[in-house]
C-alpha cells in the first residue's frame, strides 16, 4: 500500500471530501486489496549487455601508461617470472636423470656473456619483486598511501633494485 | 500491513544460476541490507520498488578472504627473513623451510593472478576450474620436486650457489662444479 493511501485512511473522514467534488453523491465503499507486486525476470548488468549485444568501451588500450600502474603490473609480471623459475627448476630438476652438479659443471661450458645474461634474468626480477614487494607489505600496513608518497617510495624501490641486482650480479 | 521492499540481490554461483529474489519487511532494512548495500537507504520509503542491485560476482560465494589475506602477508614477511638466511645459515632443515614458504608464496600469488585473468566472463565455466587446479597440481609437483631436491642432491641454496660462481670468479670458470661443502665460498 503506498503511503499516500495510508495517510488517507489514518484519517477516516477525509477522503469523501478528497473524491467528493467529482464524484457528488455517488461515494461507494471501495475495498482495497493489495498484493505482491509480479516478480520480473532477473537481469544482471553484464547479462544485459550481452543480450543488447554492446561492444565493450576500451580501457587498457585507452589508458595512459603511469609509474603506478607499470610497477603494479611489473610486480604482477617478476612475481610470475621467478615461479616460473623455481617450478621449473624444481620439475625439471625431478624429471632428469643426473644430479645437479653434474649439469652444472655443463653450464659451466657456456660463454661468460651468456652465463652473465642468464644471471641478470634471474637476480633482475628477483630483486624487483622483493623491493616492491616491501612497498606492497607497507601499503597493507596503511603506510605511504598518499599519492606522492606513492611516488616518492616508487622510485626509491626503483633505486634499491637497481642497487639489489648489481650487489646479486657482482657479489 | 508491513512495508515491503523487494530487492534482487543476486550473487552469482559459478555455474551461473541466478538465485531469486528476496523479500525483506521494514524490519530487516536496518540490518544486514544496509551493510552490503548502502544506497538501498534512498529507497527506503519507496513501496513495492524493485531494485536490481548490481551483484557481486565472486568466483566462490562466501567465505572469510580475511584469513587468507592476513596468512599470505605474513608469510611474504616471514620470507623477506627467510631468503637472507638460508643463505648465509645454510643447513638441510633450512633448505626444506625454504621450500615450502617459497612454493606456498608462489603458489598464492599465482592463484591471485589466475582467479584475476582467467575468469568465467571470458572463458565460459570450465576453463577457470581447469587453470586453478591445474596450478594446485604444478605447485604439488613443485614442491615435492625441490623436497627431493634437498633430499637426494644439493638442495636449493647451494644449487644457487654453484650455478652463481659462474663469470663472478672468472678463474673458476670451466672448472666445473664441486660440492659447496669443498670449496669455500663467502658470500
Amino acid at each position: 500500500m503506498s503511503i499516500a493511501l495510508r495517510r488517507l485512511m489514518a484519517c477516516p473522514g477525509l477522503h469523501r471530501g478528497a473524491f467528493g467534488g467529482v464524484m457528488g453523491s455517488q461515494i461507494r465503499n471501495v475495498v482495497l486489496r493489495s498484493q505482491p507486486a509480479a516478480v520480473k525476470t532477473a537481469e544482471d548488468f553484464f547479462e544485459k549487455n550481452e543480450r543488447l549485444k554492446r561492444p565493450m568501451s576500451p580501457h587498457l588500450t585507452i589508458y595512459k601508461p603511469q609509474i603506478t600502474s607499470m610497477l603494479s603490473i611489473s610486480h604482477r609480471i617478476t612475481g610470475i617470472a621467478v615461479t616460473g623459475y623455481v617450478y621449473a627448476f624444481s620439475i625439471g630438476m625431478m624429471c632428469l636423470p643426473a644430479s645437479f652438479p653434474h649439469y652444472c659443471a655443463a653450464l659451466a661450458t657456456a660463454s661468460p656473456a651468456l652465463l652473465f645474461s642468464a644471471k641478470f634474468l634471474l637476480a633482475f626480477p628477483f630483486a624487483y619483486h622483493t623491493c616492491n614487494g616491501v612497498r606492497h607489505l607497507m601499503w597493507d600496513l596503511a603506510k605511504g598511501l598518499e599519492i606522492s608518497q606513492v611516488y616518492k617510495t616508487g622510485y626509491t624501490m626503483l633505486a634499491a633494485t637497481t642497487l639489489l641486482t648489481l650487489a646479486l650480479l657482482f657479489c | 500491513m508491513a512495508l515491503a521492499l523487494v530487492i534482487r540481490c543476486l550473487p552469482r554461483s559459478m555455474n551461473g544460476s541466478i538465485r531469486t529474489s528476496h523479500m525483506w519487511s521494514k524490519g530487516q532494512l536496518n540490518g544486514s541490507i544496509f551493510k552490503h548495500y548502502p544506497a538501498a537507504g534512498l529507497l527506503a520509503k519507496d513501496t513495492n520498488a524493485m531494485v536490481a542491485v548490481a551483484p557481486r560476482r565472486e568466483m566462490s560465494d562466501g567465505g572469510d578472504h580475511v584469513k587468507l589475506w592476513t596468512a599470505e602477508r605474513a608469510l611474504s614477511v616471514g620470507l623477506l627473513g627467510i631468503i637472507p638466511a638460508a643463505f648465509i645459515v645454510p643447513s638441510p632443515a633450512m633448505d626444506y623451510l625454504l621450500a615450502v614458504s617459497l612454493v606456498m608464496h608462489c603458489h598464492w600469488g599465482i592463484e591471485a593472478s589466475v582467479v584475476d585473468y582467467i575468469r568465467p566472463a571470458i572463458f565460459g565455466p570450465v576453463i577457470p576450474k581447469v587453470a586453478i587446479a591445474s596450478l594446485y597440481g604444478l605447485s604439488i609437483f613443485a614442491l615435492g620436486g625441490l623436497i627431493y631436491f634437498s633430499y637426494s642432491d644439493v638442495g636449493l641454496v647451494n644449487a644457487v650457489k654453484m650455478f652463481w660462481k659462474f663469470f663472478t670468479s672468472p678463474h673458476l670458470s670451466g672448472r666445473g662444479c664441486e660440492p659447496i661443502s669443498q670449496q669455500s665460498i663467502s658470500i
